[in-house]
């Protein structure tokens, strides 16, 4: 029999919010437990996966989030970054504001929120901006009361790296979402993107008609628009080989339009 | 700090970090070829060896590193004299 105290009594133990993930969360499938499924494979993957020639591609990319389609698409292709929102949902209500700031967000000890979720795995929310990250903690794994300082201390690098990034221009921005984003809204994140350096943002979404799957476009100066044929954060169902053209595309064109 | 030392520095960190108090690391190994790596696990590693080494690391020193050999060479360039 297992005596161990559960997670949820040692959260409260120490004085730790105790909240699972919402239903919304969950039944949105902008995070859920198919990243946690799948972090036991990180190393196996970058390893063994049939698919390493196309690390080096992927690596050119980063996720500014939404969700973690895109970093689970990096690691079936063995290709493991450090990207502060390569794991985490960032809805582009906050993503706006938060590019907009220059001081590190992470700092103030009351910043993040610390939320078991119901799978088993940490979570960590920064409230003022909308943004849930994956810790890759298992409830069980450490003291909860361990977790905020190491996740804090995680993300602070993580956008640190994310600043350097910026400013180096040299990797693609990766931002997806459902035909329901307007691109004015979208080009609003591209131009805070291009504050800091020649950024160019790849902006991905469903098919439809007159942008079939496959479809990669420069529709402003430093805003390209391609199109996959199916949005997915379950690994079983994310369309990789879509996500590899698109990408082999978008990293064509701005080698042909690079500014 | 010899290179010696630095390699016996890292593999300290390495383990405690990967909690594996036995790993044996050689300078060829590819680091997500070490049982328990990944990349949560790799922020943590940086954070320690800046920590330890009082050191800063850039973004292209980051995405250098692949084997264990480049952790040691990188540490190695910031505490020589010239280094980073």
């Amino acid at each position: 029999m297992n005596d161990r105290p559960s997670w949820r009594h040692r959260l409260q133990a120490v004085g730790l919010p105790v909240r699972l993930a919402s239903d919304a969360i969950r039944q949105s499938g902008l995070l859920d437990a198919a990243w946690f499924r799948t972090q036991a494979l990180d190393a196996a993957a970058s390893r063994e996966s049939p698919h390493a020639p196309a690390a080096a591609l992927f690596e050119s990319f980063q996720s500014l989030g939404s969700n973690c389609e895109f970093g689970l698409v990096q690691r079936h292709f063995g290709c493991e970054t450090l990207d502060l929102f390569r794991f985490a949902t960032t809805p582009l209500r906050g993503l706006i504001p938060f590019l907009k700031i220059e001081a590190d967000p992470f700092i103030a000890g009351d910043a993040l929120e610390i939320v078991a979720a119901d799978w088993g795995e940490y979570l960590v929310s920064l409230k003022s901006y909308g943004f849930v990250f994956h810790s890759g903690l298992k409830t069980d794994a450490m003291p909860p009361e361990k977790v905020r300082d190491q996740q804090q201390r995680r993300l602070r690098f993580l956008w640190r790296k994310f600043g350097e990034d910026l400013e180096e221009a040299n990797r693609i921005f990766i931002y997806k979402s459902g035909l329901w984003m307007t691109q004015p809204r979208v080009a609003e994140l591209a131009a805070l993107l291009r504050r800091r350096g020649p950024n160019h943002l790849l902006w991905v979404t469903p098919e439809e008609p007159g942008w079939p799957a496959g479809t990669v476009k420069m529709v402003s100066p430093g805003l390209m628009r391609g199109t996959i044929d199916r949005l997915n954060t379950d690994p079983a169902g994310c369309s990789f080989d879509m996500w590899q053209e698109v990408c082999r595309l978008a990293h064509r064109l701005r080698s042909e339009r690079p500014s | 700090m010899t290179e010696a030392e630095i390699r016996a520095t890292l593999t300290a960190l390495f383990r405690e970090t990967l909690r594996a108090p036995n790993l044996e690391l050689r300078p060829e190994q590819g680091e997500f070829d070490i049982p328990g790596f990944d990349s949560g696990i790799k922020v943590m590693l940086i954070l320690a060896v800046e920590e330890r080494f009082a050191i800063r690391l850039r973004n292209r020193e980051i995405e250098a590193l692949r084997r264990f050999g480049d952790w040691v060479a990188l540490v190695h360039r910031h505490s020589s004299p010239a280094g980073g």
